[in-house]
């Protein structure tokens, strides 16, 4: 067959593409999206996969270590705790407690917070300085404290910790879209906008929001390790879930008292907690790397 | 021979494209001249300053036959040598003074800090004082009258001209024997930009120091320059001495960028278009082979798919298959 | 400068009443009966009720009630404690200097650490230094400060050894408390066996201080690096490589203060993680100090103690804010610039 082709012709990707392939070509920001898709699945699918259920009491197989070690029991993979609950089991029922409402209550809060942040961003003059000084001050007082507060207002509890948390993220998002609005329309693409006669929320919509979109995406990914930290600390400080919930931090705090004996209850929650936090992290960052190189 | 660089090639590798930013060009410097090298944006005029003095990052490779400053081939050295011997007899300053400056630093500090040690003369008491008379002595050699105030400032403080001048005062601290001056006047106004052009050239004449004054400004460099070396996307055009090239160019190219300008274009009748070639510079990533210049060359034909040579011809060096001007 | 200095004035000032604002309706919000979360006096028979609820102003407007609120605080009266039924100002000139003394060390640790491991780390971008200390610093941040805090004391005290695990101090010792610093008192305190005092409070400041300044340590790493690449990036330092200055001069000159300057004003998300850190931190290690006092407060749903600390913690983060914002307007020339242009 002939061939046609004079010019070497090359098909460029969009910045999209180059930026989901990059971030593919990335090992390590690959390697975590796989762990951060396995512990949404886990997040999903806990009650199926679990062997048992997170309460069940097996009252003749107390304290039994990790099957790896002699003296463990392989229908228990990784042992069990002081009364006798399969810590597997607990884990993974962990992960639905503190991941997966992390990942809800951090969505839910990404949204109301992106709209107050632009509404906030858009408006100037005295409601706009107003706000930035409410804002000062919510931001000032450290989230866990606030949330402290606030689960002493509601009372202790799963429920209402999750209240505190939401409440304490929605004014980060809204800084941070606040801030990132506030550069963007200082520059003269948007001056270029409004000249054109766009009006504020077509500006908003089609000009600064895909510009922004790398700073919203990289604040969720905060928030979801700020959502897990605070309601593990919560439950952890025995605020949140309720001493005995497989909840992460609720599971280390009934371990202080068997640290000596029963080591494995207090390292494989945090190892658990920790790999989660790493990728959650990892991956945050190789977005934001990939979005930056977009950019550029 | 000051500077000789023969068949320099700086080669971009990314994972995308491969491209010679820089291909197969030439240059000489003879000691004690004004040079210009001139070309449109994106010819690779600022990426030879920087793969001279070093400044370039890894993604960029460097080939070349010939590297000679003064006699020594710099390609051949190590890293820390080649800094050495940079930053001994090469200075250089740059397109946006101000931003070559840094921030937080007050001029005078800056000032101070590039002077040699050697250039002190007292003893460590009055080393202070002696910094201070240095720095004014310094600023006034570049006409900047105010020194006190002006040492005393910001880079922000200050206006771009006089930062420019600020950084020819810290290049010629070290008695540089070249100063590589990138674009200095870019974005100035016409009156801040002949002060520091004749500032260059005043510096040039009493101090033996040659200027490689890269630029795309036709007409400063008529006015200034003594020889200069024409670019058309990283290849070298033509060379030769300013004054021959104006009255005889060899190279089509040369013709129509002087043509161009109605200041050297007495022939042109009131009203009519000004002569340009057809069509646009190409982006790097679709660069013609051969001659560059080929699709938009008059005169271009067959053989300009092949790279010409470089031809010396009545001390002017061109590259190209079929010259202009060669009778008589 | 002058105009700047009141702008800030004004904002410090702002934030203040805001956050009192919020103190003020915490009494309100708390279950419970308002004149007993403002007082904090539990046991009242009906006239003394009463008598307290006319001079906190509880049957007049919202308003008046704030404005006493307002003017008791500033004669530094906080209430009663729910639980000892002592003046609450009093617990916490007791238990501020603990935490002050943990984060101070732990603060200073962070400085010493990060600073100079981000500016390599920045120098060297994607060098295998870069990428060993990124590493460690991102795995670092992940871990949480509840779980470091129980694996050090499984590790150094229970199955070693070599820290003691809670406390500021053995009980043998009893050091009389002046400044409330603990290394200050003792230097002050007329003992016998300074030495072995001496070694007994530093091995047990050596754990909560490790655990404390790991989260802030890998958030200044973080920050100094992408300021210094930052800046190397900038065509000043392009143009000094050309001036003949050696790396080390580069470095110390203007690398180090131009990367410093912008994140001075990030310095106060440091403060906001270390003193988030320092509450968990007492409770791991039964530090006596005020974030210790605030959770046992929970517990005991002692809201006037809640109401206190929160007016507290926040009224010294904003302080410290400004004052973060201040020195950075006194360092950096550029920042006064934009305050001129304005």
């Amino acid at each position: 067959m002939q061939n046609n082709q004079i010019y070497k012709e090359v098909q460029y990707p969009g910045p999209y593409q180059i930026a989901w392939s990059r971030f593919k070509s990335d090992h390590i920001s690959w390697v975590s999206f796989c762990l951060v898709a396995t512990f949404i699945f886990v997040a999903v699918f806990a009650p199926v996969i679990a062997p048992y259920s997170p309460y069940a009491q097996h009252n003749e197989n107390i304290l039994h270590p990790p099957s790896w070690q002699t003296a463990g029991n392989v229908y228990f993979l990784l042992g069990t705790d002081d009364l006798g609950r399969d810590v597997f089991s607990r884990l993974l029922h962990g992960t639905q407690v503190t991941f997966g409402i992390s990942l809800i209550v951090a969505l839910v809060a990404m949204l109301v917070g992106c709209a107050l942040g632009a509404m906030a961003g858009m408006s100037r003059g005295l409601r706009a300085s107003f706000f930035n000084h409410l804002l000062d001050t919510i931001l000032s007082i450290p989230s866990l404290l606030l949330a402290i507060i606030i689960v002493a207002i509601l009372g202790p509890g799963l429920e209402n910790t999750i209240w505190a948390v939401f409440s304490v993220l929605i004014p980060q998002f809204v800084h941070r879209t606040r801030i990132a609005i506030k550069i963007e329309l200082e520059k003269e693409y948007v001056t270029a906008a409004r000249l054109d006669g766009a009006s504020d929320f077509h500006i908003l919509t089609n000009t600064i929001l895909p510009n922004i979109i790398e700073t919203i995406i990289l604040q969720y990914s905060l928030a979801v390790s700020a959502a897990m930290l605070d309601i593990a600390a919560l439950g952890f400080l025995g605020l949140g879930a309720q001493h005995g919930s497989p909840e992460w931090g609720a599971m280390l705090a009934d371990s202080i008292d068997l640290i000596y004996r029963a080591s494995w209850l207090a390292t494989l929650p945090g190892i658990t907690m920790f790999i989660c936090l790493l990728s959650v992290h990892t991956m945050g960052h190789g977005i934001r790397n990939t979005l930056k190189q977009r950019s550029e | 021979m000051l500077l000789d660089v023969r068949n320099l090639t700086v080669q971009l590798k990314t994972e995308s494209l491969d491209v010679s930013a820089i291909d197969k060009m030439s240059l000489s410097m003879r000691d004690g001249s004004i040079h210009a090298l001139v070309g449109e944006t994106g010819s690779g005029k600022s990426l030879f300053a920087r793969a001279l003095t070093g400044t370039l990052s890894d993604k960029w490779h460097v080939k070349a036959d010939r590297f000679f400053w003064q006699g020594e081939d710099l390609l051949r050295k190590s890293e820390e040598q080649r800094r050495q011997i940079i930053s001994k007899d090469i200075a250089m300053i740059f397109q946006e003074p101000k931003l070559s400056l840094d921030p937080t630093a007050r001029i005078g500090e800056q000032i101070e800090e590039v002077i040699p040690k050697s250039d002190f003369t007292g003893s460590f008491w009055t080393r202070r004082q002696e910094r201070k008379t240095l720095v004014n002595k310094l600023l006034l050699k570049v006409g900047i009258k105010h020194y006190d105030f002006c040492s005393n400032s910001y880079a922000h403080e200050l206006s771009e001209g006089l930062c420019q001048k600020v950084n020819i005062a810290m290049a010629i601290v070290r008695h540089p024997k070249l100063l590589i001056a990138d674009e200095p006047t870019d974005a100035m106004e016409s009156t801040t930009k002949i002060q520091i052009l004749r500032l260059l050239q005043k510096l040039n004449e009493s101090k033996d120091m040659s200027v490689l004054l890269i630029t795309h400004d036709l007409e400063s460099v008529v006015q200034y320059a003594d020889e200069m070396t024409l670019l058309y996307n990283g290849q070298s055009v033509e060379s030769g001495s300013v004054k021959r090239l104006l009255k005889r160019p060899f190279h089509p190219y040369t013709e129509t960028l002087f043509k161009s300008i109605p200041k050297f274009n007495t022939e042109i009748a009131p009203k009519s278009r000004l002569e340009t070639l057809k069509g646009s510079t190409p982006p790097l990533q679709h660069l013609p082979i051969g001659c560059r210049l080929g699709p938009r060359c008059p005169r271009a034909q067959k053989e300009c798919v092949v790279t010409p040579k470089s031809v010396k011809y009545k001390g002017q060096v061109f590259s190209c298959h079929y010259p202009i001007n060669m009778e008589s | 400068m002058f105009v700047y200095l009141i702008r800030r004035l004004n904002l410090l000032i702002t934030t203040l009443f805001l956050i009192s604002l919020f103190s003020f309706s915490l009494g309100h919000f708390f279950p419970g009966d308002p004149v007993i979360n403002f007082s904090g006096q539990q046991s009242l028979d009906y006239d003394e009720y009463e008598a307290l609820s006319q001079t906190l102003g509880m049957n007049q407007s919202y308003f008046e009630q704030y404005i006493i609120y307002l003017r008791r605080i500033l004669d530094g009266d906080l209430g009663l404690s729910f639980s000892t039924q002592t003046p609450l100002i009093d617990d916490v000139i007791r238990v501020m200097p603990a935490s002050i003394e943990l984060s101070f060390y732990a603060l200073l640790l962070t400085l010493v650490l990060g600073l100079p491991l981000g500016l390599w780390a920045g120098i060297k971008q994607h060098k295998l230094v870069d990428k060993i200390i990124f590493t460690l610093a991102t795995m670092a941040n992940s871990v949480p400060i509840f779980w470091s805090g129980l694996i050090f004391i499984l590790i150094f005290s229970l199955n070693n050894q070599i820290f003691p695990m809670s406390g500021r101090l053995n009980l043998l010792y009893e050091v009389p408390s002046q400044t409330g610093f603990l290394l200050m008192d003792i230097f002050l305190a007329d003992m016998p066996n300074k030495l072995a005092v001496y070694q007994d409070a530093l091995t047990h400041l050596v754990l909560p201080t490790l655990t404390l300044a790991i989260l802030p340590t890998t958030l200044l790493i973080g920050m100094m690096r992408s300021s210094v690449v930052n800046v190397m990036r900038s065509p000043y330092i392009k143009a000094a490589l050309t001036k003949g200055l050696s790396t080390r001069e580069l470095i110390s000159r203007h690398v180090f203060r131009n990367a410093i300057v912008p994140i001075i004003p990030q310095f106060s998300l440091l403060f906001n993680i270390l003193m988030t850190s320092t509450m968990i931190t007492e409770i791991i290690f039964s530090w006596p100090g005020i974030g210790h006092w605030l959770i046992e407060a929970i517990y005991q749903r002692d809201y006037p103690a809640i109401q206190a600390t929160l007016l507290l913690v926040a009224s010294i983060m904003i302080m410290i804010t400004v004052v973060l914002d201040i020195l950075h307007m006194l360092v950096n020339p550029l920042a006064r610039q934009t305050l001129h242009a304005k």
